[in-house]
């Protein structure tokens, strides 16, 4: 049986923890706000993991957060609490603390937390959402809360339907929404690399040259990534390469990429890789239009 | 060249190609305060790129080995808001190297220029010169790469000068012919750090992305503008410097007038080097340039005078170390600048910046103009009192970052009594990160060629142009100081300038 929760409660919630926080300290404390955080989790995902996620995004990204976790259940569930994230940046003597809402939901109960919502976020300020369960961005119940939010940002990988997702995210675009694809994210250290190689002359004048190349990727089945990284080299190179794609072992979903030649051979390995909050504060830092990715996206879609 | 196609701006962190670093002055108190420490802050966001090296030039004798523990004490009581981190020290030092010398010696470009040229596998041949040294210095070292070769190379070479850009209008002319002789003027970056503090370049962003203030810009809304720049502390030892420059040449020469410059600029098209250099030059040279018969009624100069501050008692300018007991240094300057154009006919732009003043504040006050009527007050006829609480939009640059808006509200309860409330905008509450110091901004800039927050010659000489009848003027004058007090706003003679516009200054 769900409990009730009502967005006065969870408010005035807020209003005594804040209350009491500035009791605790002395010099006070800085609340920061600059926009509404949403985590949609799955059960698939560990609700932990997401809240350290934001414990280490609002230092950016300082934010109302907000935790939704949506549970299978035959019982209709719905709960709420209530936390600050604070945190003393050095050499302050201010802590800064960010409120975050934990609201645990089952599908039946889903229209109802889309009302709670909207009566939580931060007023005039801009609302993301991060949904990186395919399933649950692809619940049709789900659908109301993701046309809340300014921007969403979904993730392919490891989606059993990559393509699906992909193909959402382009529908989505298409209809003038602002969503972000984490697969495409994930290739940003490795395209930079590829990028800064050619900002040597030398290596300009050999492009021409480049007739092929080669994708590698863990065994399994294909990433997303790798298609994306395919319509991005067509994007760039404005020509149709041929790609092929071999398995090779390793903890990136891109393990290498080689650019291949008459006499030339570039070879890229991804320089590092980023832990899923750092995924996030790319996104987080981008808005408005992307026009690198709306073609890559139409080229991935046209690939697949 | 073709264009590197891979590129995503949008996406990409701006790269900084390899480099060497030559920093002329590297025992000085610039290098150990402010340029250390923020190249290894650099390094310590992998915001170096992953060819550099650094070499160091005085004239004392050092070890590479003596040098490293000289900074690394400089860095661990300098970095500003940042831990220290000891094994990315270790690693950080490794490319940084000591070459003393004598800079008037021309064989030692000879050594710098060979021991570059083994860096070359590593620097591409790009090198960025850093003149953090007494201005004197400057023809001297930049004469001596030139003729050495040293200003062309097989990469890029830039020249990075500190202030002061020259002692006045004619100096700075011929400094400027003496850097051009050698660098082309695309290659001297001069460095003016309150250009690279975030809350300066942020008032463009204030400006120039939101629709609500921009209408408002200008003389049928504005009433007056406010910059103050005051600091708490004396001269601290620099008395000897100081009585030579006095806070006109040191404060409102340069970085406040490069402050309004900002806040007066018209938009540029794109956002681009040249083109917001352009606009702040256009505006320096639309700066009403005082007539000698007006420099009395329209600059203010003061000296501060013994006082108390904190429960001390601090000496006045006159007995600090290194001065001239009958000193005639400014140490407080106010100026009324007017700038004609057709956005700010009339709008005077009150200048001050003073020493030993009661805090450590910089800020820009843009006072707008009074509602038509007093329709709230209760008599409305005589005292308007709503007038002497103007709206006010504060921009403050330091020490706590933000804006406020002050504006009239109604008290709770009976009655329409109004009283001033603000909205705050506070950098700490909508950006948790730490902020980078100008410094760590501008040579980052620097190092990846973009010159927008760097001062172009044309900018400097405007500048010069707009103060030098006033320090012709004030040459010319013996001063009663000292005139104010320590711990105090000024000279009385400088509320009387405002008072003669029925202005006033604000308590920042």
């Amino acid at each position: 049986m769900a409990a009730v929760v009502s967005p006065e409660g969870i408010l005035k919630e807020l209003s005594a923890l804040w209350v009491s926080l500035g009791k605790q300290e002395d010099s006070g404390v800085l609340r920061a706000c600059a926009m509404t955080l949403i985590m949609a989790t799955g059960e698939e995902e560990d609700a932990a993991e997401a809240g350290l996620t934001l414990a280490e995004l609002i230092h950016e990204h300082p934010s109302r957060a907000i935790v939704l976790r949506v549970v299978t259940s035959a019982e209709p569930v719905l709960e709420s609490r209530v936390l600050a994230q604070c945190w003393m940046p050095f050499g302050k003597r201010q802590q800064i603390c960010c409120e975050q809402i934990e609201i645990t939901a089952s599908p039946a109960t889903l229209p109802g937390v889309q009302r709670i919502l909207g009566a939580l976020v931060a007023p005039d300020l801009p609302v993301m959402l991060v949904c990186r369960s395919p399933r649950l961005f692809g619940l049709p119940k789900f659908q109301k809360l993701l046309a809340m939010a300014n921007k969403v940002v979904a993730d392919s990988h490891g989606s059993p339907e990559p393509w699906g997702v992909m193909q959402r995210v382009a529908d989505m675009r298409a209809n003038g929404r602002d969503v972000a694809d984490l697969a495409w994210t994930r290739l940003t250290p490795l395209r930079q690399e590829i990028g800064a190689a050619f900002d040597e002359p030398g290596a300009i004048a050999r492009l021409p040259l480049i007739s092929r190349a080669v994708i590698a990727h863990p065994p399994g089945p294909m990433p997303p990534e790798a298609l994306y990284l395919t319509a991005w080299l067509h994007h760039s190179l404005g020509r149709e390469l041929p790609v092929s794609f071999q398995p090779e072992a390793g903890s990136d979903p891109i393990t290498r990429v080689d650019l291949i030649g008459e006499q030339v051979l570039f070879s890229f390995r991804p320089p590092f890789s980023r832990a899923g909050c750092e995924l996030l504060r790319e996104e987080l830092s981008i808005s408005g239009r992307d026009s690198v990715y709306d073609s890559v996206l139409a080229g991935a879609l046209a690939l697949a | 060249m073709e264009a590197n196609p891979f590129l995503d701006p949008l996406r990409f962190e701006r790269r900084v190609p390899p480099c060497a670093i030559v920093i002329f002055g590297a025992n000085g108190d610039l290098t150990k305060r402010k340029l250390i420490p923020a190249l290894y802050r650099l390094a310590y966001e992998r915001r170096m790129p992953s060819g550099y090296v650094i070499f160091g030039n005085s004239r004392t004798a050092m070890s590479d080995a003596e040098y490293r523990q000289k900074m690394k004490a400089a860095v661990q009581e300098f970095l500003e808001d940042s831990p220290f981190d000891a094994a990315l020290w270790e690693q950080f030092e490794q490319s940084l190297f000591y070459l003393p010398g004598d800079i008037k010696n021309p064989e030692y470009y000879s050594v710098l220029a060979a021991r570059l040229k083994e860096q070359d596998e590593r620097t591409g041949g790009n090198v960025l010169f850093y003149l953090s040294t007494q201005p004197s210095h400057y023809e001297p070292i930049v004469g001596g790469l030139g003729q050495a070769g040293l200003s062309r190379g097989a990469g890029w070479r830039r020249v990075v000068i500190e202030k002061p850009f020259g002692h006045d209008l004619a100096s700075a002319h011929a400094l400027n012919q003496k850097l051009q002789a050698v660098f082309p003027e695309s290659s001297i970056y001069r460095i003016d750090h309150y250009l690279g503090k975030e809350t300066v370049q942020n008032v463009l962003a204030v400006r120039f992305a939101n629709g609500i203030f921009e209408p408002l810009w200008n003389r049928r809304y504005i009433n007056n503008v406010q910059i103050t720049a005051a600091e708490s502390i004396g001269v601290e030892g620099r008395g000897g410097y100081y009585q030579e420059s006095g806070a006109l040449r040191d404060m409102i020469q340069n970085h406040l007038l490069q402050v309004m410059a900002t806040i007066a600029m018209e938009p540029s098209a794109v956002y681009e080097p040249n083109a917001v250099r352009d606009e702040r030059a256009k505006l320096l040279r639309s700066v009403r340039i005082l007539k000698e018969e007006e420099v009395a009624g329209l600059a203010v100069a003061g000296q501060y005078g013994s006082g108390r501050i904190g429960g001390r008692e601090m000496p006045g300018f006159r007995q600090e170390e290194g001065v001239d007991p009958k000193a005639q240094t400014d140490t407080y300057a106010a100026v009324t600048f007017f700038v004609d154009n057709w956005r700010w006919a009339g709008v005077p732009f009150y200048v001050r910046t003073g020493k030993r003043m009661p805090k450590r504040v910089t800020d820009i006050a843009i006072q707008f103009n009074a509602a038509p009527l007093p329709l709230f007050e209760r008599d409305n006829t005589a005292g308007n009192h709503h007038l002497a609480r103007p709206n006010l939009l504060i921009i403050r640059i330091q020490p706590e970052e933000g804006i406020s808006l002050r504006f009239l509200s109604k008290n709770p309860g009976e009655g329409m009594k109004l009283r001033p409330v603000s909205m705050d905008f506070n950098y700490g509450s909508s950006f948790g990160v730490r902020t980078p110091t100008a410094y760590e901004t501008l040579l980052q800039d620097a190092l990846a060629g973009d010159a927008t927050l760097y001062t172009r010659q044309d900018m400097v000489e405007a500048s010069w142009a707009v103060v030098q009848p006033i320090l012709d003027y004030w040459a010319s004058q013996r001063f009663l100081f000292p005139n104010y007090e320590a711990g105090t706003w000024g000279p009385k003679a400088s509320d009387d300038m405002l008072a003669t516009r029925g202005h006033r200054w604000r308590i920042p």
